[in-house]
């Protein structure tokens, strides 16, 4: 299983460095994968562009698209995979603890205040901020697993109400109504590199954290008090755990907006897939959810090209039937042996 | 409301649902089926087709009406009709003789005041496109006669549009020279752009979404327009008509061009997310293109001028002078002439 589980990794790791490759290609302006390499090379030297048009197309604009996007699936997925591990139920998503909720109204907030550049700190705020007060009322009423997605269903309804005070607000201010879609939708493109290097850094953190620390959270899916005879403490890996997906999905909103499905069905694709561990799963998710999202976008960008599609829409689109196939066909394999 | 509020309320649909060939559809607009054309202003009951395409029969020449949505006031104003408007939306200019104390009936988010409506005791409410559900079928349910117009999406339906107005307002005449005075005017301004080469321009309806702005697309009244002032549209073959385009497809586009209808002083306080032309030059990939490289980005006054209503002619005026300057004071006089 381990052997097999290496493999897969492998696999997607490649398939990841292709599918970024090819997104590199496509999209108003098609590259040969010769001249892609020639802009690139000479970006990377400083030389002179021998065709301005194509460098500032390949670097400057679909560059720091298809990385941050990268960046964006992998945290989403990470954050899913692990809140799916010790929260030890299919149905968590990193949104599941009101981050998304929290994200929305910091993004609504800032556009009804009229600071369109702030929004994608405000989102990040947000999505910090309704995590922590799912933290906090989760640990008030118990502290457990279930207390918490309890409090987090109750945070995410919060917002939700409040998203929708706030989307009343903006089109009533005018014409926030657009944007305020665009990101719900997720419907940003990333741009600015210091967030997309940040979202990288931490996805990295995140799938280095659950290599070392793996058995705990392995461990934590016995149960509480099995974890605690085997020498885990179950409320401190919870809470390192709650803070660095809230991170992770407050980075990734920030840049490319709500993003559904990645963060839920790329994590229960992998579990499908590989054995139960913290290890193989969430690297191959962050893998998987990368490479997924960035297969979505550049789609979104060349189905009806020059028309921008919303990336989040695809996603739900072509996502839940995938992973419905997924499952089903591992269950049939299973039913098999 | 406003057109840019209604553009907007359509590029949210195309943005969820692609639906915006059923919306361009629409804007084909009604047409006044047995308005007779020169019969005076006896010429009740009228009957028309309203943008549902249903009959709607005008009895009596109404002596109070209501009317939504800025271009409808506008020409109902234009036409002599001025006298017979009892209440407007929140967004409309008032009739130049209108006193202050005109009723405003709302309007922010499609949120009309139907009581205030029926307390004003109308013979006949004008509509248009997104109020059906917000507001129509309430005052019909109370015997309120409702015309919903439609939002005329080309030159032609805007012309038909003023037609049938002047039929339902019982101001056939006046009405009927005013089409003649705009399509004349048209015709002129057209004409001193017909010999130009085009020019191949990219027009910005709305950048507050962060690296997506929207344009205008194939079958829009801009399109039509921007065709007629000595330009190609480098998104007519776009999606909608009002796709979402990237930067990426506007450097890939290299217009000669940009003509802004979104720039800071030249759209109303409200309008979130303006831009300035320095901050559309400094777009990433933006230096590569030839409208930044030669001093040719130029923002419009497209909320007064570029819309379907009684300044039509000098809005194309405006937009040829954008696009080609040297042919701007010839343009304004061919307009005005």
């Amino acid at each position: 299983m381990i052997t097999r589980a290496r493999i897969l990794v492998a696999v997607l790791t490649v398939v990841a460095l292709a599918t970024c490759s090819v997104a590199l290609l496509a999209g108003s302006r098609w590259f040969a994968p010769t001249t892609a390499a020639q802009v690139l090379v000479e970006s990377i030297r400083g030389e002179a562009a021998s065709d301005p048009v194509d460098t500032a197309i390949l670097v400057k604009l679909r560059l720091p698209r298809v990385v941050g996007m990268f960046a964006v699936g992998a945290l989403l997925a990470a954050a899913g995979a692990l809140l799916q591990l010790v929260l030890a139920t299919p149905l968590a998503d990193p949104y599941i603890l009101g981050a998304s909720g929290g994200a929305g109204v910091g993004a609504l907030l800032s556009l009804w205040l009229g600071l369109l550049g702030g929004t994608a700190l405000a989102a990040f705020a947000g999505a910090c901020v309704a995590t922590a007060l799912t933290l906090a009322i989760g640990r008030a009423i118990g502290g457990s697993p279930v207390h918490l997605l309890l409090s987090g269903l109750c945070v995410s309804a919060l917002t939700g109400a409040a998203m929708s005070v706030l989307l009343l607000g903006t089109a009533a201010t005018g014409h926030g109504a657009a944007p305020a879609l665009a990101w719900l939708l997720g419907g940003v493109i990333p741009s600015d590199w210091s967030t997309i290097t940040a979202g990288l850094t931490v996805a990295a953190l995140i799938i280095l954290g659950s290599l070392l620390f793996g058995r705990d959270l392995d461990v934590l899916t016995l149960g509480e008090d099995p974890a605690r005879a085997l020498g885990v403490r179950p409320n401190r890996v919870l809470l390192v755990v709650v803070l660095a997906t809230a991170l992770a999905t407050g980075i990734a909103v920030s840049l490319a907006g709500l993003i559904g499905f990645i963060g839920a069905l790329v994590p229960i694709a992998t579990r499908a897939l590989l054995p139960a561990s913290a290890r193989m799963n969430v690297p191959a998710a962050a893998l998987l959810g990368g490479t997924s999202l960035v297969l979505v976008d550049a789609l979104a960008r060349t189905v009806l090209r020059p028309t921008e599609l919303p990336a989040g829409v695809i996603a739900a689109c072509l996502g839940a039937p995938i992973v419905l196939l997924v499952i089903r066909g591992e269950a049939v394999g299973r039913a098999r042996l | 409301m406003s057109t840019r509020r209604i553009r907007h309320y359509a590029a949210a649909l195309t943005t969820v649902s692609l639906l915006a060939l059923t919306l361009a559809a629409c804007g084909d607009g009604p047409a006044a089926d047995d308005a007779p054309a020169r019969s005076g202003p006896a010429a009740f009951p009228v009957t028309i087709t309203d943008a549902a395409g249903d009959k709607v029969v005008v009895r009596d020449r109404p002596k109070r009406i209501v009317a939504l949505f800025d271009v409808n006031v506008a020409t109902l104003d234009e036409i002599g009709a001025d006298a017979q408007i009892v209440g407007i939306d929140d967004f409309a200019a008032a009739p130049k003789d209108a006193p202050a104390s005109l009723p405003r009936i709302g309007g922010d988010n499609f949120q009309f005041d139907a009581e205030a409506v029926v307390e004003l005791e109308p013979d006949l409410v004008i509509t248009s496109i997104g109020t059906e559900d917000a507001l129509d079928q309430q005052l019909r349910d109370v015997g309120i006669q409702v015309l919903s117009l439609g939002y005329p999406g080309t030159i032609d339906a805007t012309l038909d549009h003023v037609t049938t107005l002047g039929a339902v307002s019982g101001h056939v005449d006046e009405a009927s020279a005013l089409v003649d005075e705009l399509r004349s005017g048209i015709d002129r301004v057209t004409d001193i752009a017909a010999d130009t080469a085009p020019v191949k321009v990219y027009y910005e309806t709305d950048a507050s979404v962060s690296g997506k702005p929207y344009t205008v697309g194939p079958g829009s009244l801009i399109d039509e327009l921007l065709a007629r002032a000595g330009a190609r549209n480098v998104f007519a073959d776009a999606s909608g008509f009002a796709p979402q385009v990237s930067f990426e497809a506007i450097v890939d586009a290299q217009p000669a061009v940009i003509v802004l209808a979104d720039a800071k002083g030249f759209v109303g306080p409200r309008f979130l997310g303006a831009v300035t032309v320095d901050s559309v030059e400094a777009r990433p990939g933006f230096d590569t293109i030839p409208a930044v490289r030669d001093d040719a980005v130029r923002p419009v006054r497209a909320d007064e001028l570029l819309v379907p209503g009684p300044r039509l002619a000098e809005g194309l005026a405006a937009l040829l002078g954008a696009v080609h300057p040297e042919l701007a004071d010839e343009a304004t006089a061919a307009a005005q002439s």
